[in-house]
C-alpha cells in the first residue's frame, strides 16, 4: 500500500489540466518505455503504450491524463485575474481555494465583493495573486497560464485524499499493469488520453487508430457512502467497481461477466456500479468504427471534482488485480 | 475589398452554398486542383515544395439565415433560423429570397401595452411579410423550404467594414488570397459547408483528408459595446489578429499557439487572444475526426456577429491575412 501511494503521489506532483497533459505524459512515457514494445504520441497528443501480441484480440485500456484546473484569462485593473475552468466544477467548491500556477505563482479564488453564495459564476469570481494592479498582475502571471488546486496527496491509513484522484489513479493503475503484466492473451494498448474532462475529446482519435476489439476505461466513480447515506451504491473499500451503466455507456454484459469471474477466481472484492451521473472515455470508445465492446472499471471515490477527493488503496489494488487477471487469462 | 464585397453580398445559408462556391471556383481555377466531396465541401490543393506534415486551412462558406416553414392564410411567412440568431436582432429587418424582398413583421408600437414592451421576443413570435396576397400566391412564388437572407449590404466607413455574412466570407477571402499568392509548400484549402449548423461539413472533410495541422480562418465575436471594452468584450476591433487559445469547442494545440504568436511578433503583426472562453468553429471537428489533428485558429474580430450587418476592422483583416501566410511558410516542415 505504501508503494502504491508513493507512486500515486509522484503523478500528482505534475499538473496536467486539460490540453496541458504533455509534462505528465512525458513522465509516464519514460516510466513505460522499458516495459513496452512501442510507446508513442498520436496526432491528438494521446500517449499509447503497446505490449505486442500480434494476431491476438486487441484490448485497449484507457485512463485520462487530464485533471481539472483553471486558466488565467484577463487581469482586471484591481490586479485580480478572471479565469476559466477545465472540467465541471461546482462553483462553491472553488471559493477561497488556493491555486498553484505552473510558473510558481500562488493565488486564491475569491468572489467579487457582495456576491451572494447562490449567484456564484465565473463572471464574479477571480484569482487574487497579490498583485496591486493590472500591470503588476500581468508581470507576475502571463495570461493563459494554467493552475491547479494546492491540495497535495496525503495518506490516511488505507485511504488517501488528494486533488485529481480523477484520473491520476487510473494512470497509476495502467502504469502498475504495464510494469507487472508478464504474459497476455491480448494485443495490449495502454492509452493515456487527453481532454476527457472537456467532453471525451481525446479518446475518439486513439480508438480510431487502434481499432480495438475490446475497450476498458479505468476511471473514478462517485461513491455514495458520504454522510448521511441516502441510497445504496458503491462504497470505499468494497473493491473494484465494475460499471453496469452510466450516462454515456451501457457496458458490455459478457465483458462484465468475464471480469466478475476473474475477480471471484482471484478472491478479489468487486462491486457493481450503476451510475446516474457522469461518463468516461468508454462512451467515446464504444462508437469507434464498427463499434467496440466496452466497459469501465472504477475506483470508488468521494468528493469527485473537488480539491480533496478521497479513495481507498485497497480498491486500487483490487482493480489492478482484476484487470491483470483478465489480461493474463 | 471588391472580392470581399462580392462574397458578402452573395447568398448561401448552410447547405445552400452553391453561389459562394461558384465565385470561389472562378477565382481560383487554374491555380490549384479543385475537387468537391460528397457533402459539398470544396477542396483546393496547391502544389509547392513537399513538407513532412499535411497542412490544411479551413474557412466556411455558409452564413446564418432562415428557411420558410409555413404560410398563414393571409400569406405571412413563418420561418426557422439556420444557425444561431437572436430574435432580438430581427424585428423590422429587411430580408430577401431570390429577387423577392420582405420585412420581419412586428406588432406596431401603438398597440403594445407597457408589459408587452418589456417582453423578450422569440423567433416563433415573428413572421416575414413578403407582400403576398394570400397563401396560394405565396406558395407559388416562394415555396416552403425557400432560403431567406439578410439583405445584402457592404460598405466601408473609416477602417471599419460593415457587411452581411462577414462570418465567414472574410475567411474565404483570405484563403482565396493565399491560393493566388502561391504558397511555398503543398497546402490544402477547404471551403467547408454547414459550419453554422454544427460543423458537419468540416467533420466529413476532415475524415478523408488525414490532416496533421489544421488552421481555421474565421470571423469571431467581439462583444465590445459602449459599456464594455475590457475582459468581457472577448476581442476588440483594431486589436489585431485573434489567435485562439481556447473556445467553447476547442482547446487549441498549445505549441501551435506559441508558434503563431512567435510568427506574429517576428513579422510585426498585431495580435490578440480571447479574454473569455466564447464561440466555437470548425476546429472542434477537425481536431477530433478520424486520426485527429493539431489545430490553430486565426480570426478577425467582428461586432454584431450573426445579425444583418456585422462590423469588422480592415487592419485586423490584413493582420490575419499576413499571419496566415507567414505561418504557412514555417509549419509542418
Amino acid at each position: 500500500m505504501e508503494r502504491l501511494f508513493n507512486e500515486f503521489e509522484k503523478l500528482t506532483r505534475i499538473a496536467s489540466p486539460s490540453g496541458h497533459e504533455r509534462a505528465l505524459l512525458e513522465y509516464i512515457k519514460k516510466e513505460c518505455e522499458p516495459y513496452c514494445d512501442s510507446v508513442y504520441f498520436d496526432k491528438r497528443g494521446n500517449l499509447v503504450c503497446r505490449k505486442k501480441n500480434e494476431g491476438a484480440k486487441k484490448l485497449l485500456l484507457a485512463a485520462h491524463a487530464d485533471e481539472l484546473g483553471i486558466l488565467a484569462m484577463y487581469a482586471e485593473e484591481e490586479g485580480n485575474y478572471r479565469f476559466s475552468v477545465f472540467g465541471g466544477v461546482n462553483f462553491p467548491s472553488l471559493l477561497y481555494r488556493r491555486v498553484n500556477f505552473t510558473n510558481g505563482v500562488v493565488g486564491v479564488i475569491v468572489p467579487d465583493d457582495g456576491t451572494s453564495l447562490s449567484d456564484l459564476k465565473l463572471a464574479n469570481l477571480s484569482v487574487d495573486i497579490g498583485a496591486k494592479s493590472k500591470k503588476q498582475a500581468e508581470k507576475l502571471l502571463a495570461p493563459l497560464t494554467v493552475g491547479v488546486s494546492d491540495s497535495p496527496a496525503v495518506k490516511l491509513g488505507s485511504r488517501f485524499v488528494s486533488r485529481a484522484i480523477d484520473d491520476k489513479v487510473g494512470c497509476l493503475i495502467l502504469l502498475e499493469l504495464i510494469r507487472s503484466v508478464k504474459s497476455s492473451k491480448f494485443d495490449l494498448y495502454f492509452c493515456f488520453t487527453v481532454e476527457e474532462e472537456l467532453g471525451l475529446r481525446g479518446a475518439k482519435t486513439v480508438g480510431f487508430e487502434i481499432e480495438p476489439d475490446i475497450a476498458i476505461a479505468i476511471d473514478v466513480s462517485s461513491a455514495t457512502d458520504m454522510i448521511p447515506i441516502k441510497r445504496n451504491g458503491i462504497t470505499l473499500g468494497s473493491g473494484a467497481a465494475i460499471k453496469v451503466l452510466d450516462v454515456g455507456t451501457v457496458c458490455d454484459k459478457e465483458l462484465n461477466a468475464e471480469l466478475i469471474s476473474v475477480a471471484k477466481k482471484a478472491k478479489r472484492r468487486y462491486q457493481l456500479d450503476v451510475a446516474d451521473r457522469g461518463c468516461t472515455d468508454a462512451a467515446a470508445l464504444q462508437f469507434v468504427k464498427g463499434g467496440v465492446k466496452a466497459t469501465v472499471v472504477s475506483v470508488a471515490t468521494r468528493y469527485i471534482h473537488t480539491p480533496n477527493e478521497q479513495a481507498d488503496l485497497n480498491d486500487v489494488s483490487d482493480v489492478i488485480a482484476v484487470i491483470k487477471g483478465y489480461i493474463e487469462g | 475589398m471588391k472580392l470581399l464585397k462580392r462574397l458578402c453580398t452573395a447568398n448561401g445559408i448552410s447547405g445552400r452554398e452553391e453561389n459562394i462556391k461558384s465565385i470561389i471556383k472562378k477565382e481560383i481555377s487554374g491555380l490549384c486542383d479543385i475537387s468537391e466531396d460528397r457533402f459539398g465541401n470544396l477542396i483546393a490543393t496547391v502544389h509547392g515544395k513537399k513538407r513532412d506534415k499535411r497542412v490544411c486551412y479551413f474557412a466556411h462558406t455558409d452564413e446564418v439565415g432562415f428557411i420558410i416553414s409555413d404560410y398563414d392564410e393571409q400569406g405571412f411567412a413563418r420561418f426557422v433560423n439556420v444557425g444561431g440568431i437572436d430574435a432580438a436582432v430581427l424585428p423590422g429587418k429587411v430580408l430577401c429570397s431570390g429577387r423577392r424582398k420582405g420585412v420581419i413583421g412586428v406588432c406596431p408600437v401603438h398597440l403594445l401595452s407597457a408589459s408587452d414592451k418589456e417582453t423578450v421576443l422569440k423567433s416563433e413570435d415573428l413572421f416575414i411579410d413578403f407582400g403576398f396576397e394570400d397563401k396560394k400566391q405565396a406558395e407559388k412564388r416562394l415555396p416552403v423550404g425557400s432560403a431567406v437572407y439578410f439583405e445584402p449590404t457592404f460598405y466601408q466607413a473609416g477602417n471599419e467594414i460593415f457587411a452581411k455574412a462577414l462570418d465567414d466570407r472574410i475567411g474565404v477571402r483570405i484563403m482565396i488570397d493565399m491560393i493566388k499568392s502561391k504558397p511555398l509548400y503543398d497546402t490544402t484549402f477547404v471551403f467547408t459547408c454547414c459550419e453554422e449548423t454544427g460543423t458537419q461539413g468540416a467533420e466529413t472533410a476532415a475524415y478523408g483528408l488525414n490532416t496533421d495541422i489544421g488552421v481555421i480562418l474565421e470571423c469571431t465575436t467581439s462583444a465590445q459595446t459602449p459599456d464594455e471594452n475590457g475582459g468581457k468584450a472577448v476581442t476588440l476591433l483594431g486589436g489585431g489578429a485573434v489567435i485562439s487559445y481556447r473556445d467553447n469547442g476547442t482547446m487549441y494545440d498549445t505549441e501551435l499557439f506559441a508558434l503563431a504568436t512567435f510568427v506574429a511578433e517576428k513579422n510585426g503583426i498585431k495580435w490578440q487572444t480571447k479574454t473569455l472562453v466564447a464561440g466555437g468553429n470548425d476546429a472542434s471537428a477537425v481536431q477530433k475526426t478520424a486520426y485527429g489533428a493539431s489545430v490553430a485558429a486565426f480570426s478577425v474580430a467582428a461586432r454584431n456577429l450573426h445579425s444583418a450587418i456585422s462590423v469588422a476592422n480592415k487592419n485586423d483583416y490584413f493582420s490575419v491575412l499576413k499571419l496566415a501566410k507567414a505561418f504557412n511558410d514555417v509549419i509542418g516542415l
